[in-house]
């Protein structure tokens, strides 16, 4: 029995476990920020104090704001939609289980990074989430390098989230469910995960950058020579804006999805809110990243056009806000506690969205910047707009989950004492706007004083009130009384199972009056150990150890990398790199051998991407991120190269006659792959099967001159330790290394696809996965026509 | 609310007139939405069974388009507030203005004057002329600011940043100015003052 | 798609990149190069999305998916390379 239990929560790829899997994870993890939100603030209750030193109050800073951002609100978020968006669209799952799983593993592992680096000697990061360079870099220890990879794996993690998510609401709504009709939560979801898919990139560019400094001695951020400040600023920031609204979004969308429940009338203008959120604000959230770089020495003029930017994007927030307003208006508001903290929650986001318009002024930048100003604007709208809308969807929610009712007496108090302690904690904080934020200790100067003693006695209350929330949860699981199956009278598809139009999908989302989290389980747990083989029982039962193998062979990777090049350090490398190549050669077992099979999905509404099949549109995703993943580095080495005064000259370095050897080479394993695809489109195994072999050859003679140069290059003094070739050196080996990585990831996967091809499985009417790899193949491809005169001929 | 602003000085001047401007519409515009919020969520409260009828409509555009012409009409006259108060980050072409080179460092700001001399944490200006600041850092990203007279530019190490301000009058500041950004263990410390001397005794002092 | 369009396609990869090479070798100019190499590379990159990647034969709402990284990533390198200019 308990065997079973761990095997299901260990290797479960299920949607429902996974989204309570991230549900608990990401509340253990705002637990972890909480606790060192009220260690900052026992510092900051009264002037000069000296609890916390100045070391470990930066530590305290920086892992609350990583750790809170990333490991807290969007999984937290995520989690929800894990559970929630399959039954809002009438999925039996996500388009892929098995990654899903993945996504969460990966998340939980970045976690555990970000966890063990206070343990190091030293401490850990402490250069504030925005990880500023150079002090970021400059900050010694293993600490800072192990939360840094942790949130690289944490952005892996959201990028594989993203694209699963994307596919799954394009492509497994159920018949009937048009996009018209698709609840509103699932609709910010999909805006949300569409910023994600295009943000997340340039983080993970970023952190790799920075990571690699502090592992292998590359010089991006430490070299003066090329603004590294602000080469950071535009990577975190072009991240960071979308980040916000990331992580607002999610919250948004449980507000617009519950308030009809609640009002007893239709959301107002639902079409605005759509067009507003999905064509002004996604698109508008990446152009207005300098306004977080006003004061950085841009030119006037880009200031000015990025606080028009700026200012703009509150017109799509005002039509959202005072369409909420209009959706009380001719209805009959019950006040339950969803309710509450949803409309507590479009209170919040007034006042931090007017804040926000402040900040949209280089001018009035000039005093707000790096204040508590700041701080409390935008704890306001991540705090008070997002984590509100959270709590009312995890009030809503919690019976569908649980199969009981929360106490409703408990949690109206929650509400009370959290939007009165929330007001207490950040609004002196507008006051503040003189006093720097992260600084560990302040003079008793003006109101300083005062106001601080006012937000520490705030944080203790709010903190104080998610007590309750912790006791409603236990409540609910324990001892809540059964719950009716639509409590709320939903018409939405996650609490009834027939909904007029669409068509009925084989989970009821009717919950079972049971009681418990309510995830995979709805039968005998004996029916794991068939279902575990070969999938005869259907979907549900689908395990895989997989998922948690790769994720704690990248956990070791990247410990492994962190302590490089100790001994122990390769050791990690050594062993982890070797978990991942089993998981994933497991993964590939599991596929010929037939043991994971995803039953095909009902034919369904699928527009706007009908006539693409589900893979490729993974993959086309998948891709589409990937663009602005090699974008970002390609962008960082043309930043780097206009700002520095001195560069080798082309042509001195690399050996330009090779280097168009080696072009041609790849472009010509271009071609054999597309005359592969075009073998078996015609039932021609034997041609695919050569043209396969070719593409291969030509892939592994292009990897073969790659090293062959790049022995060369270390042998002639190209190397990070010479003063003059320490940065083209290191934009080199880490971008190019970036693309060879992708090319032996291709070699690898093309040795497997041959394997299955000389097995028989491709057909002239099914060979999908050709097709897939011949895509990712051409975008290798295409990112060194780009490459290869970047590096060779300028 | 911060109230320790010097009242003459030009940069100031705008900045006060500038967030009041914001702070008067900014305020009246939530006072006003969380206020409708508030009315309509009192006002349409279930009463049991009764009460109006309850519409079934979704389409709101009308007031869409009321919002959007609201919001547009406000927030271009707020841009339009701003963009006239670029004087204050624009550096002026001023023949006559004294230039002060500053360097931050970990953990503390080192003042280089216009005959060479340099002093630590203490920054002395004439008083009645423009003085331009051109900051940058000898190691990591700081921030370089003066509340009381709404200024403040990064300093950022391989750059170097401007910025301008005028103080008619003389007076000694004590940590008016402070670094506003994390750079390490030292960050919360890393205050210097503000001196504003007479003309003639800056002249003195220079030919010192 | 015929096969024939495929070598077509090569061929012309083949040409963009001897005449990166050739320009490289002509002009000492960098400006120069660095134009016709942003030309060019970008044409191949069109032809291998449009051909090899058959986004020619897709459904236009996914020509429009692929677009969207594009234009972000363009905002990102045209405002980065201004935040360089000084005041």
């Amino acid at each position: 029995m308990t065997d079973t239990w761990l095997k299901r929560w260990l290797y479960t790829t299920n949607h429902k476990d996974v989204g309570i899997l991230y549900f608990f994870t990401s509340l253990y993890f705002g637990f972890v920020g909480a606790i060192l939100a009220l260690l900052m603030r026992a510092q900051l209750a009264a002037p000069g104090s000296n609890l916390l030193s100045a070391a470990y109050y930066n530590q305290a800073l920086t892992m609350h704001g990583l750790i809170m951002i990333f490991w807290f609100l969007s999984p937290v978020a995520l989690g929800l939609a894990n559970y929630f968006v399959p039954l809002q669209i009438g999925a039996k799952d996500l388009a892929f289980p098995r990654i899903n799983a993945m996504s969460y593993w990966i998340y939980l592992a970045g976690g555990i990074l970000a966890v063990l680096s206070f343990f190091v000697p030293g401490g850990t990061a402490n250069a504030g989430w925005t990880t500023y360079q150079p002090l970021a870099t400059l900050a010694l220890g293993t600490g800072p390098t192990l939360a840094y990879l942790g949130m690289v794996l944490l952005a892996a993690s959201v990028t594989l989230g993203s694209v699963n998510f994307m596919v799954s609401i394009i492509w497994l709504r159920a018949t009937g469910m048009t996009l018209s009709r698709l609840p509103m939560f699932t609709w910010f979801m999909l805006f949300t995960i569409i910023a994600m898919l295009f943000a997340f990139p340039t983080l993970i560019a970023a952190f790799v950058l920075a990571s690699t400094d502090r592992i292998l001695g590359t010089v991006f951020f430490t070299s003066t020579s090329i603004q590294p400040s602000i080469l950071w600023d535009n990577l975190f920031w072009f991240f960071g804006h979308p980040e916000v609204y990331i992580v607002l979004l999610p919250g948004f969308g449980i507000i617009a999805n519950i308030l009809p429940a609640f009002t007893g009338r239709p959301l107002a203008a639902k079409n605005a809110i759509l067009i507003s959120t999905g064509l002004v604000v996604i698109p508008l959230s990446f152009g207005v990243w300098m306004h977080h770089m006003f004061l950085t020495g841009i030119p006037v003029s880009l200031q000015g056009a990025f606080s028009i930017a700026t200012i703009a994007i509150s017109i799509p927030f005002d039509v959202i806000t005072l369409s909420f307003i209009e959706s009380l208006v001719r209805g009959r508001v019950k006040f339950a506690t969803p309710m509450l903290f949803a409309l507590g929650g479009v209170i919040l986001f007034i006042i931090g969205g007017i804040t926000g318009v402040f900040l949209s002024s280089p001018v009035l930048d000039r005093a707000f910047r790096g204040s508590y100003f700041v701080v409390a604007h935008f704890h306001y709208v991540m705090v008070g707009a997002a984590i509100f809308g959270i709590i009312a969807g995890i009030y809503y929610w919690l019976p569908r989950m649980t199969g009981r009712m929360y106490n409703e007496k408990l949690g109206k108090w929650h509400f009370a004492i959290s939007f009165i302690g929330f007001n207490v904690l950040y609004f002196p904080m507008n006051l503040l706007s003189d006093m720097p934020r992260r600084i560990f200790t302040y003079p008793n100067q003006g109101d300083w004083a005062t106001l601080n003693a006012m937000a520490s006695v705030g944080a203790f209350i709010f903190s104080g009130a998610q007590i309750l929330l912790a006791a409603n949860l236990l409540y609910t699981w324990f001892r809540g009384p059964i719950a009716p199956a639509n409590p709320w009278g939903s018409p939405d598809l996650e609490w009834t199972s027939h909904v007029e139009g669409i068509a009925p999908i084989a989970e009821s989302g009717a919950a079972p009056p049971t009681g418990g989290w309510i995830g995979q389980l709805s039968g005998p747990p004996q029916g794991h150990e068939t279902q575990s083989r070969g999938g005869a029982v259907g979907h549900y039962g689908h395990l895989s150890s997989r998922p948690i193998q790769i994720s704690i062979g990248a956990l070791v990777f990247l410990i492994g990398a962190a302590f490089y090049p100790s001994i122990s350090g390769v050791a990690g490398l050594v062993v982890g790199a070797g978990a991942v190549v089993y998981a994933f050669w497991g993964w590939a077992k599991d596929d010929i051998e037939g043991k994971f099979v995803v039953p095909p999905e009902d034919v369904g509404d699928r527009w706007p991407f009908a006539s693409v099949p589900k893979l490729k549109l993974g993959i086309w995703v998948f891709l589409s991120s990937e663009v602005v993943l090699f974008g970002s580095f390609l962008g960082a080495y043309i930043f780097i190269r206009a700002a520095s005064a001195q560069w080798p000259a082309a042509g001195s370095i690399h050996e330009i006659p090779l280097g168009t050897f080696n072009t041609l080479v790849l472009v010509t394993s271009g071609l054999t792959m597309f005359l592969a695809l075009q073998s078996i489109r015609k039932g021609d195994r034997r041609g695919l099967l050569t043209w396969m072999g070719v593409t291969f050859v030509l892939g592994a003679v292009f990897m073969g001159v790659k090293v062959s140069e790049w022995f060369n290059l270390g042998g002639s003094g190209f190397v990070l330790a010479d003063p003059a070739m320490s940065l083209a050196s290191s934009a080199y080996y880490i971008i190019v290394g970036l693309h060879g990585a992708h090319v032996t990831a291709g070699l690898l996967v093309m040795a497997y696809l041959m394997k299955k091809t000389s097995m028989g499985t491709y057909t002239k009417d099914s060979h999908e996965a050709i097709e897939n790899f011949g895509l990712y193949w051409a975008f290798v491809d295409i990112v060194w026509c780009f490459v290869f005169p970047l590096f060779y001929l300028l | 609310m911060y109230s320790g602003f010097l009242a003459t000085p030009p940069t100031t001047a705008t900045y006060d007139y500038l967030f009041y401007w914001y702070l008067f519409f900014g305020t009246a515009a939530s006072v006003v939405v969380i206020s409708l919020l508030v009315f309509f969520m009192v006002k349409y409260r279930s009463r049991g069974d009764g009460g109006p009828e309850i519409v079934h409509k979704t389409e709101g555009w009308k007031v869409v388009l009321v919002t959007v012409l609201i919001s547009i009409s406000i927030l271009s006259a707020a841009e339009y507030q701003t963009f006239a108060s670029f004087g204050n980050i624009e550096i002026p072409n001023d023949p006559n203005a004294v230039h002060i080179g500053v360097q931050a460092f970990q953990w503390g700001w080192t003042f280089t004057y216009p005959d060479g001399k340099t002093l630590l944490n203490n920054l002395t200006v004439p008083a009645d002329r423009t003085v331009i600041l051109n900051i940058s850092s000898k190691d990591v990203f700081h921030s370089f600011g003066i509340s009381m007279l709404a200024v403040k530019e990064d300093a950022i190490p391989g750059k170097v940043n401007q910025l301008w301000f005028l103080v008619p009058d003389p007076g000694v500041y004590k940590n008016a100015i402070r670094c506003f950004e994390l750079c390490g263990v030292g960050h919360a410390f890393m205050v210097a003052d503000l001196t504003v001397v007479s003309q003639s005794a800056w002249d003195t002092w220079m030919g010192s | 798609m015929k096969s024939i369009v495929a070598v077509g396609v090569w061929a012309y990869m083949v040409l963009a990149v001897v005449a990166e090479v050739e320009t490289f070798y002509l002009t000492t100019s960098f400006a120069t190069v660095a134009s016709v190499v942003t030309v060019l590379a970008t044409s191949q990159a069109v032809a291998v999305v449009l051909f090899y990647m058959q986004l020619k034969d897709e459904q236009g709402s996914l020509r429009l998916f692929a677009l969207i990284p594009i234009m972000f990533l363009s905002a990102l390198l045209i405002a980065m390379l201004a935040s360089l200019g000084g005041k």
